[in-house]
């Protein structure tokens, strides 16, 4: 009794049910070294029938690579290239702008930074995030806007020795400046809304983002 | 005594795996950093990956301490460097050969043929050395993994990678494959992760869960059943490839390689942002980067360029390729307890 109870686990924990039908038909085609050759032929007696079937189901499946490259758009994006020297209450008003603008404006954000050191990190992302659940706006502002990222090439890209910067870029796709062609740059420490009056000068098109900046609700 | 030596061969095989053979090494041995690997790693590529989130995270583990609640982010690393060499038992990425034991399994018969390749895992986590000996307490910052140093596998002793007989019994997943339905997956698979290759830092949930749906599919490698040393002549480094996967997908499956990244597999999300799990084969977490003879570029398994024609002019490693295969993680910082 015991042996075939024993037996019993031992089958089940060998072969899933599903495979254990199929063993014995197929196995002797396994034991060719020539294996996916083989197999081949049968599939390819198979492929109009399934091709069919997956062309009606879905039918950009084939088309998936072009369909998806042609759907990309270019994203407007916010960069802020900082360092943990920045003090915090510049950090927070520029997360706060940015979230304002989310609301209405489909528009990326990144802040970054030229390299990854550790211990200044790690103090400086503490002294952010500390007392955040008092001030709900803010919460909020650090939740949708803040995503830190680091690229050291397009500090050197963009000649920037000193942080702040601002920069307005179009992305095609994640928010990464190096990838990004960048339109507009203005170095110091400069808030959002100044920021987009001095390119609404220069281009109307961003004079609705500045306008939507000065709102008071 | 055929016998007797096959199953010792197995019984290695089993404390391979479960990573019994292997020395922790507090500090990095000079002798052991691989030649030429640090200069073939993609980092400008792998500044992409890391990203600190603004949303908060709680990990309750058993008492609430300070600095449990963090933020959520996300990391890659240089986990596996696994290397497709003519010779047995010699190790690329060490410069060394192991010691004559060729001859002795000859004399037995389970040494392959002439001609197809054999594949060698190592996990050597390179960045928590680095970090290690610059004194620097990265464990809640970012979680990389600890500094170990574990030779995963061997194909010389393994006789599932020639006898695929022996593999349908350990895998019988590999009917997926071969079935016409595999066809058609690894279609969707080859386009899924050329995609992924446009952005590979972005995170796409759908492109993300074709490719893990479709895990026993190989890319653009075309209809290869996982782990098949079949075409050790016409495409060398394409079994290599389809047998690295193989071995992840194995190791995965006992435990051995964790999960550490969200995706449709784990329901309980949590536990990814907090330590990792053991699950199932995630595609989407491991990259391979050609490192050896020429650097490539971090890109989704089963797109790189591994042909052997590509390789062909290049003498200096005698026709031989190293590929590192990075690693990502979703984690909770300042409260991520994984660290694997």
């Amino acid at each position: 009794m015991m042996q075939k109870i024993l037996f019993i686990v031992f089958l089940f924990f060998n072969f899933p049910l599903f495979a254990q039908n199929n063993i014995n038909n197929v196995i002797d085609s396994f034991k060719n070294r020539y294996l996916v050759k083989n197999q081949l032929n049968y599939v390819y007696k198979y492929i109009p029938q399934y091709r069919n079937f997956m062309e009606e189901k879905y039918p950009n499946i084939f088309n998936l690579y072009n369909y998806y490259s042609s759907k990309k758009k270019e994203f407007p994006t916010i960069f802020y290239f900082t360092s943990a020297s920045v003090p915090k209450q510049n950090f927070y008003n520029i997360l706060l702008s940015i979230n304002k603008l989310k609301e209405t404006y489909q528009i990326q954000s990144a802040q970054i930074f030229k390299d990854i050191e550790f211990k200044s990190l790690s103090k400086y992302l503490k002294k952010i995030t500390k007392n955040r659940e008092n001030n709900t706006s803010l919460d909020t502002a650090l939740n949708n806007a803040m995503l830190f990222r680091f690229d050291p090439k397009s500090f050197k890209k963009l000649n920037i020795t000193k942080v702040p910067v601002l920069a307005f870029a179009m992305c095609k796709g994640d928010a990464y400046p190096s990838d990004c062609d960048i339109k507009y740059i203005i170095r110091g420490d400069v808030s959002l809304t100044k920021f987009f009056f001095l390119i609404s000068e220069i281009d109307n098109n961003y004079l609705s983002y500045y306008q939507k900046l000065i709102e008071t609700q | 005594m055929k016998k007797i030596i096959f199953s010792l061969l197995i019984l290695i095989k089993i404390l391979l795996a479960d990573g019994l053979i292997n020395f922790n090494t507090p500090s990095p041995p000079q002798a052991l950093i691989p030649n030429g690997i640090f200069t073939g790693l993609d980092f400008q590529s792998a500044y992409k990956f890391i990203k600190i989130y603004g949303t908060p995270n709680t990990c309750k583990v058993s008492s609430v301490k300070d600095g449990l609640v963090g933020l959520k982010a996300h990391l890659i690393e240089p986990y596996l460097i696994a290397e497709a060499v003519k010779k047995p038992f010699y190790m690329r990425m060490l410069e060394m050969k192991l010691k004559n034991s060729a001859a002795l399994l000859k004399k037995q018969g389970v040494l392959s043929k002439d001609g197809s390749k054999y594949v060698h895992i190592l996990k050597f986590p390179i960045i928590s050395y680095l970090l290690k000996s610059s004194q620097v307490n990265t464990n809640n910052v970012l979680a990389f993994a600890k500094p170990s140093i574990i030779l995963y596998y061997m194909s010389e002793i393994d006789p599932s990678s020639w006898k695929d007989f022996l593999k349908i019994k350990m895998l019988p997943e590999i009917f997926y494959s071969i079935s016409p339905q595999g066809l058609i997956a690894s279609l969707v698979d080859c386009t899924a992760a050329t995609t992924m290759n446009f952005d590979i830092a972005k995170t796409n949930k759908y492109l993300q869960n074709t490719r893990d749906m479709f895990f026993y599919a190989q890319g653009c490698n075309g209809l290869l059943s996982i782990g098949s040393n079949n075409d050790g002549q016409e495409a060398p480094f394409v079994t290599a490839i389809n047998m690295i996967q193989s071995n992840i997908y194995e190791m995965s499956r006992y435990g051995i390689y964790k999960q550490s990244v969200e995706s449709m597999f784990n329901k309980d999300k949590k536990q990814i942002w907090c330590s990792a799990e053991k699950g199932a084969k995630i595609k989407y977490q491991w990259l391979i980067q050609l490192a050896r003879p020429t650097k490539g570029k971090i890109l989704q398994s089963g797109t790189t360029s591994a042909l052997f024609q590509d390789l062909k002019n290049n003498a200096s490693t005698a026709g031989d390729a190293v590929f590192v295969i990075w690693k990502q993680r979703d984690y909770t910082m300042f409260a991520y307890q994984g660290g694997d």
